[in-house]
C-alpha cells in the first residue's frame, strides 16, 4: 500500500496527464461519429482475426445444427422457386432488384443494449455501408461499417435499429424496434387500435425500405394492448433466433442507389 | 502562487472569445487556422505547477471545442503540449535565464530560443489536432500542419511584440 501511494506520489504528473488525456479522447469519440468508426473499422481488422479462429471451432460442434438448418431452407427455396415459376410472366411479381450473398457470422452479442455482429466477409468481397443483412426467417441489421475482410452489422438489437414492416393479412404498416432485454421480442408501437389484430398473426417486411426485400417474415404477434393515446402496443416475438445465428444473407439492392438519388430531390427542396 | 493563477483565469475567457470569434471565422485559405490560444499555454512561467497546467489546458481546449461544437479535438491537442511543455523547455530555453516566477516571453529568453521552443510546441500541437481531426496523416495534412504552424508562429510573435516592456 505504502509503495503504491509512493508511486503515485513520484509519477503524479503522468497519471493526471493520463486521465485527462483519456478523459479528452473520450469525449472525441463519443461525440464524433467519424472519429469512432474509423477506431472501430481500425480495430475490427484485428478483433475479428482472433475471432475467426475461435469460431473455427465452435462450427464444427455445430455442424449437426447447421445441416438441419440448410435442409429446411432448401426446402423452404424449393417451394419459392415454384411459386415463382407459376407467375413467370408476370413482370410484376417478379422482383429482380436484390441479389443475395451469404456471409457467415464470427462474432454476435445478444445481451447487450445495443448488439453488434460481426461477418466474415469485407470491401473485398463487394460488401458496403449501409447494406442490409438477412437469413430466410428474419431481418438481422444493417451494414455499419466495413473493413477489408470484415464487416460489423447493426443488430436488430440496437437502440437506433428500426424496420419497417406490415402485417401479412391486411398490409398495414408499421415500425419494428427493440426495446432491449429480451432477444426474442421486438415491439410495434405505430399500429392504431382501430385495426383488428389477433395474437399469432405474421409480420413481414414492407416495401418502403431500400435496404431489404418485401415479405420477409419476421415474427408473430405474442401479445398486444391498447394504450391511452390510441396505439396499440404490440409485441411480436422473432422467428429468427439471435441466439443461434451463424449463416447469414448480405442483400445487394441493384437499384438502391437510383431510388435514394429520386428521393433526395424532395428532401432537397 | 495564488496571483498567478488568478492572472490566467482571468485571460482565459479573453482568449479563447478571441479565437473563437475572431481567428476560427477568419478564413484565410483552407489550409491555415492560426491558433493563438496555443499563446497561453507557452506563457506560464517554468515553475508554474505542473497539475495547474494540465487542467488549465484541458479547459481551455474544452471552451474551445464547445465553441466549434465538436468536442475532445482542442482539449486533446492542448493537454498534450502542456504534458511536453517542461520537457521541451528544458532543451530549448538556456538554463539560469529566467527567474522562476517570470513569464516566457520573446523580450526574456531571446528571438533564437523563444522561436525554437514555441514553434516545437505549435508543431506538436497542429499535428495532433489535424491527425485527430482527419483520422489520418498524409502529405495535404502535413502541408496543412506546416502552413497553419507558421501563421500561428507569426500571430503568436506580433503579440509578444505588443507585451514589449520598455525598461
Amino acid at each position: 500500500m505504502y509503495n503504491l501511494l509512493r508511486f503515485i506520489k513520484l509519477n503524479q504528473f503522468l497519471l493526471l496527464f493520463l486521465l485527462i488525456e483519456g478523459g479528452s479522447v473520450f469525449l472525441l469519440l463519443q461525440n464524433n461519429s467519424y472519429q469512432a468508426n474509423a477506431v472501430i473499422k481500425f480495430s475490427t481488422q484485428y478483433t475479428s482475426f482472433i475471432h475467426n479462429h475461435t469460431t473455427a471451432f465452435s462450427d464444427y460442434i455445430a455442424l449437426k445444427k447447421t445441416n438441419n438448418y440448410l435442409i429446411e431452407e432448401n426446402a423452404k427455396l424449393h417451394s419459392i422457386l415454384k411459386h415463382e415459376e407459376s407467375f413467370h410472366d408476370s413482370i410484376l411479381i417478379k422482383n429482380k432488384t436484390f441479389s443475395y450473398q451469404s456471409a457467415k457470422i464470427i462474432n454476435n452479442s445478444i445481451n447487450k443494449r445495443n448488439n453488434f455482429i460481426t461477418l466474415n466477409k469485407g470491401t473485398k468481397h463487394g460488401i458496403k455501408e449501409g447494406i442490409g443483412v438477412v437469413t430466410h426467417n428474419g431481418v438481422i441489421g444493417i451494414i455499419h461499417s466495413v473493413s477489408e475482410n470484415y464487416s460489423i452489422v447493426i443488430s436488430l438489437l440496437h437502440r437506433k435499429s428500426s424496420v419497417g414492416i406490415k402485417m401479412k393479412k391486411n398490409n398495414h404498416n408499421g415500425i419494428l424496434k427493440w426495446e432491449g432485454f429480451d432477444y426474442t421480442t421486438a415491439n410495434i408501437t405505430n399500429f392504431p387500435n382501430h385495426l383488428l389484430i389477433n395474437k399469432g398473426d405474421t409480420i413481414i417486411t414492407n416495401n418502403h425500405s431500400i435496404v431489404f426485400p418485401e415479405g420477409i417474415n419476421i415474427g408473430s404477434i405474442a401479445d398486444f394492448e391498447k394504450d391511452e393515446e390510441g396505439y396499440y402496443n404490440v409485441k411480436v416475438s422473432l422467428f429468427e433466433d439471435f441466439n443461434q445465428l451463424n449463416f447469414v444473407y448480405v442483400i445487394h439492392s441493384t437499384e438502391a442507389a437510383e431510388q435514394q438519388k429520386l428521393e433526395m430531390k424532395i428532401t432537397d427542396e | 502562487m495564488n496571483k498567478l493563477y488568478f492572472k490566467y483565469l482571468s485571460l482565459l475567457p479573453i482568449y479563447i472569445l478571441l479565437q473563437v470569434l475572431v481567428l476560427n471565422q477568419v478564413l484565410f485559405s483552407e489550409y491555415i487556422n492560426p491558433f493563438l490560444y496555443i499563446l497561453l499555454i507557452i506563457s506560464f512561467p517554468l515553475k508554474t505547477p505542473k497539475w495547474f497546467l494540465l487542467v488549465y489546458a484541458f479547459l481551455l481546449g474544452f471552451f474551445i471545442d464547445l465553441f466549434s461544437s465538436s468536442l475532445g479535438f482542442h482539449s486533446t491537442a492542448s493537454v498534450l503540449i502542456a504534458f511536453l511543455k517542461p520537457l521541451i523547455s528544458k532543451i530549448t530555453i538556456p538554463y539560469n535565464i529566467l527567474g522562476e516566477m517570470d513569464k516566457i516571453s520573446l523580450q526574456k529568453i531571446g528571438a533564437k530560443a523563444y522561436i525554437t521552443f514555441s514553434l516545437l510546441l505549435i508543431l506538436i500541437h497542429n499535428s495532433c489536432l489535424f491527425a485527430l481531426e482527419h483520422c489520418n496523416f498524409n502529405f495535404t495534412i502535413l502541408s496543412k500542419v506546416i502552413s497553419s504552424s507558421i501563421i500561428t508562429l507569426i500571430i503568436i510573435l506580433i503579440t509578444q511584440l505588443f507585451m514589449w516592456q520598455k525598461k
